[in-house]
């Protein structure tokens, strides 16, 4: 569930901050030519000069956010937020600052107060949302997905990672056949190929390993580097009870994965797939130790979802011959 | 009329004005650009009143392209098309055209014109546009091929384009074919400054000299300073690049300041309002689902888009996952990624410390690399930087042992072309390409060690891609070439990482003496809202009562009007005041400005050079003072001394609170420290941020 994880840090709720919420009550915060560092620098003079307020607090607090800086800007935050208790985006801001500290409590709480001023619309909907991914970070994944399907009311949602945090919630809770109409509905909507393929690796998890077979042959075949659809096919063989085709396909799929990783500077979604591929041929070692590199790389969550949780079912049951 | 009339409003003021006068140096060009061939066809233009966005391609394919114009009333439109020029033969109408219209966001008002046409329920919505503005795009399909054809704009049966065979366009070879290719790639340039006109016109001078037009154009982002707005986007845009948006394509990326008012999340905004751009795999590549990345190919060669900007960068967000599925499918020999951006980069921004920047790196560059990348296109950073052969380099701070696999500068003149095997092959190396010197003032921080050239001025990039051959050329905004390089894909190469490879010379800032790191300085972008050396009512040789003449209500009709600045000696001053020395020690002076909108005004400021000491009066409330330690007029005290020599900038205090829509006065008191000082200056000029 990284994929949910990630959305915390996302700096789309920026764009919320400066183009939607924001521009309810204040003027947007200047998108500007210099770095950060001279931004703050500017916020600084300025409010040393007339005095700090909120509306300053907030821009060097998106400055000290671009820096990685969330401590700082989470204060500045607090500090324009007393000086302007009704100031949505500057509540929306915190919120989000206070995830990417790991202070979910606070970060729930804080989404909580901006919700109580949007009582409808799209903001109401992102909000939801990201109190979805708040819900999540402290691991109550019911209270995840009610926030994440009462965001999707509204009728014409097409953000792809919303449909992603969605169907990775309900598969985590099991619920499949929701999973899977609810990326279905993604992929017509959009035509997305990152949907398609969530919904193909759906109607895996679901034991719909057939239909799933008819969605992945053509792809595999259209494409240049075969190794991830070579894995879902893996996957669906498995389902199927091919087992000596899904080793086929595996063993194809770690040979290519070889010849494109680097192995001083591997990227991540590779290492995962290779992981994935020696877990599900049984050799725990060598998908425990990408499964640890890819960690030690940043990778988290959902993109680790499946191989964490094949490596637990090894740990019960037999390998593959 | 009463369109017009809005429409007009919305382009009136000082960059509107500059937006005409551009527009007018283009309509030169236009015979420049068309150049490519032996046509000569005058650019005798119909009437196009009514035609507020001028007719753009979009979205080439082999066998199909959008034509994109706006109105500012309803027409019926049509385009015809053919191979002739003076025999348009096909057309298309209606099913075939999107139509969207701006209705703004007064209820009212929308219910009112839904009322009147409730057919318009049903267009799609344009974001902010101008209301009353009808946008039409036109998808023209069942073309052949790499072929030409030359198009006109109808309403009905009335032609609304000139006979002009500069309406032209150029369909896409077929996916596959081995087809050269001649690109265009700008970044940063919305300015609507002359920066930006010169760097277009040496794109036209040097593909005119050689008789090589472009065959698309990749913009890096930030093309409408400074919030990406519907009428930004018009004059810094589409009219800064009208004749050659009228028959190349400009394939975009979204940046910062487009990203101030339009959203990747749900491709809402003038952004997503100005472009069409393939979301299901309509020009090649895998199906995005969004206009927000994309990817398109070009015969041999498949190019990425990525919004580096305000979506998820990392591995678990759709777009990194849609990128590794693009990657996996292209059967294309060149791979070409843009986005806004740059994971390497010392100019204007710092890509060791900025969180976009340290994310494409880190997140984003391996995957394409594995993907087997060649050239990785970017702006953002107000500078021209190009790195040797790069592969691997994700650590930060940037560093360039063992990431470098050929050290050279790429020259084909020089120590010759980068390598790579045929073909697509992962990690061979990438070059990385900052440009963002295309418009917006340029700077410099420091250096990246993986950088062969690093030049601070204005300019863009032409691209060249031929068989197995790239070659990139920074043309400079005076047509000249700064720096060429070259990368040859041909039998198979294996690479090498060096262990130390060259590095760039050391380079520190310019720091002039006695700078004060403290002062602010001055917006970027900004508007005189007082222009430099304008007319001032002026009072000298006494003290007017309290400060009732800083206020607006005060008649200064009976001061004399004199153009800033104000002073004597120095020779700095154009309203002399030859009998001050010895005399008085005081001025006053006071000016009135416009103000459209008092609360888009994010920073108002005086830019002044002055000596000694001054107090400045907005709407009858001081909002600066400098020099003068307490009271005012003639009691005024504590006058320290300062010296005139360069304009320093002022941002005015707390002026939200005073400045109003409408009429607006600024007053200035000028202070000498004393009498018999040797020299005076009062010159003041008032800005806004834009």
């Amino acid at each position: 569930m990284a994929g949910v994880v990630s959305l915390f840090q996302n700096p789309r709720y920026c764009v919320l901050l400066v183009a939607g919420a924001l521009s309810l009550a204040w003027p947007a915060p200047l998108p500007a030519h210099e770095s950060p560092e001279k931004l703050i620098n500017r916020y600084t003079v300025l409010m040393s000069e007339h005095g700090p307020s909120p509306l300053l607090l907030a821009q060097r607090a998106i400055e000290y956010r671009a820096l990685g800086e969330f401590a700082k800007a989470a204060a500045d935050l607090e500090r324009a937020l007393k000086l302007k208790p009704d100031f949505l985006s500057g509540q929306v801001e915190l919120g989000r600052v206070y995830l990417a500290l790991g202070k979910t409590t606070q970060a729930l709480a804080a989404i909580n107060r901006a919700l109580e001023m949007v009582p409808a619309g799209e903001d109401r909907s992102t909000l939801l949302m990201t109190r979805a991914e708040a819900h999540l970070a402290a691991g109550d994944y019911d209270q995840a997905l009610a926030d994440s399907e009462r965001a999707f009311q509204r009728s014409d949602i097409n953000d792809l990672d919303w449909f992603i945090l969605r169907g990775q919630l309900q598969a985590r809770l099991g619920r499949w056949d929701a999973a899977i109409s609810g990326l279905k509905e993604g992929l017509d909507r959009t035509g997305s190929a990152v949907l398609e393929a969530q919904w193909i690796e759906a109607l895996i998890d679901a034991g719909r390993c057939g239909e799933a077979m008819e969605k992945i042959e053509p792809l595999l075949r259209e494409s240049r580097w075969q190794s991830s659809w070579r894995l879902r096919r893996a996957r669906a063989r498995l389902g199927l009870g091919e087992t000596n085709a899904a080793t086929a396909d595996l063993r194809e799929a770690i040979m290519e994965i070889n010849s494109r990783i680097s192995a001083d500077r591997p990227d991540i979604t590779l290492l995962v797939d290779r992981g994935l591929a020696h877990a599900l041929l049984g050799d725990t070692t060598a998908a425990e130790k990408d499964l640890q590199t890819a960690r030690r790389l940043g990778a988290e969550g959902w993109l680790l979802f499946r191989l964490e949780s094949t490596l637990a079912k090894w740990r019960k049951a037999s390998r593959l011959p | 009329m009463m369109l017009t009339m809005r429409f007009q409003k919305a382009f009136r003021g000082p960059l509107g004005r500059s937006a005409v006068v551009v527009l007018a140096f283009f309509v030169g060009l236009v015979s420049l650009t068309a150049s490519d061939d032996s046509e000569t066809y005058s650019t005798n233009e119909a009437p196009q009143s009514i035609i507020v966005r001028a007719p753009h391609v979009q979205l080439a394919t082999p066998s199909s392209i959008v034509v994109v114009w706006r109105t500012e009333k309803r027409i019926n439109p049509v385009i015809r098309y053919g191979d002739d020029p003076a025999n348009l033969l096909h057309a298309v109408s209606n099913q075939n055209i999107t139509i969207r219209v701006a209705l703004g966001t007064n209820r009212a008002e929308i219910k009112q014109a839904l009322e009147k046409s409730p057919e318009i329920a049903h267009f799609p919505r344009l974001h902010s546009a101008v209301v009353g503005t009808w946008q039409y795009e036109a998808k023209i399909a069942g073309l052949q091929s790499n072929s030409k054809y030359y198009y006109a704009v109808y309403d009905g049966d009335t032609r609304l384009t000139g006979r002009d065979p500069s309406y032209r366009f150029t369909t896409h070879p077929l996916i596959g074919q081995s087809q050269p290719m001649r690109i265009w790639v700008v970044g940063d340039s919305g300015t609507a400054r002359e920066g930006q006109s010169l760097v277009h016109h040496a794109m036209t001078l040097f593909t005119a000299a050689d008789r090589r037009p472009l065959d698309f154009y990749l913009h890096l982002g930030d093309m409408a300073y400074n919030r990406g707005r519907d009428t930004e986007f018009q004059s810094r845009f589409f009219k800064m690049y009208e004749p050659t948006l009228r028959n190349v394509v400009c394939w975009p990326t979204m940046g910062n300041h487009e990203g101030a008012t339009s959203k990747g999340t749900n491709g809402v905004g003038p952004y997503y309002d100005a472009y069409v751009c393939p979301t299901r795999g309509e020009a090649g590549g895998v199906p995005s689902g969004t206009e927000a990345y994309y990817s398109f190919d070009y015969g041999r060669a498949h190019f990425i888009c990525l919004n580096s900007h305000d979506l998820d960068r990392k591995p678990t967000g759709a777009m990194a996952q849609w990128l590794k599925m693009d990657l996996e499918r292209t059967k294309a020999d060149w791979l070409i990624a843009f986005f806004h951006h740059p994971p390497y980069t010392k100019g204007s921004h710092d890509s060791d410390r900025e969180k976009q920047l340290v994310e494409m790196r880190t997140y984003i560059m391996p995957i394409l690399e594995s993907g087997g990348v060649d050239v990785v296109l970017t702006g953002h950073s107000h500078i021209y930087e190009r790195s040797m052969l790069m592969d691997g380099a994700y650590a930060t701070p940037t560093i360039a042992e063992n990431v470098i696999l050929d050290d050279g500068d790429g020259d084909p003149n020089g120590d010759g072309p980068y390598q790579k095997s045929a073909g697509i092959h992962p990690n061979q190396g990438a070059i990385q390409v900052v440009a963002g010197h295309g418009g917006a003032r340029v700077s410099r921080k420091g250096t990246i060690p993986v950088f062969r050239k690093i030049i601070v001025e204005h300019g863009s990039v032409i691209m060249d891609i031929d068989g197995d051959t790239l070659t990139g050329t920074m043309l400079n905004k005076f047509n000249e070439v700064r720096d060429t390089f070259s990368l040859i894909k041909r039998g198979r190469i294996n690479p090498r990482r060096i262990l130390n490879p060259w590095q760039p010379p050391n380079w520190r800032p310019p720091r002039s003496p006695g700078e004060d790191e403290s002062t602010v300085e001055p917006p970027e972008d900004f508007i005189e809202v007082i222009p430099k050396n304008a007319e001032w009512h002026y009072l000298v040789d006494d003290d007017p009562e309290g400060l009732s003449w800083t206020q607006l209500d005060f008649d200064p009709s009976d001061w004399p009007l004199g153009p800033a600045g104000f002073g004597y000696a120095d020779n700095d001053d154009r309203t002399v005041l030859s009998n001050m020395q010895s005399n008085y020690a005081r001025i006053y002076i006071r000016r009135e400005f416009e103000i459209e909108h008092a609360d888009y005004v994010a920073e108002i400021g005086l830019m002044i050079n002055y000596d000694d000491a001054f107090i400045a009066y907005l709407n009858g409330k001081e909002v600066a003072r400098k020099g003068v330690g307490k009271g005012h007029g003639h009691e005024a005290k504590e006058i320290k001394g300062h010296d005139a020599g360069k304009f320093v900038y002022v941002a005015l205090k707390d002026f939200e609170k005073h400045l109003k829509d409408g009429r607006n006065v600024l007053a200035i008191e000028g202070h000498n420290a004393n009498k018999d000082s040797t020299d005076f200056t009062l010159d003041p000029f008032l800005i806004i941020e834009d």
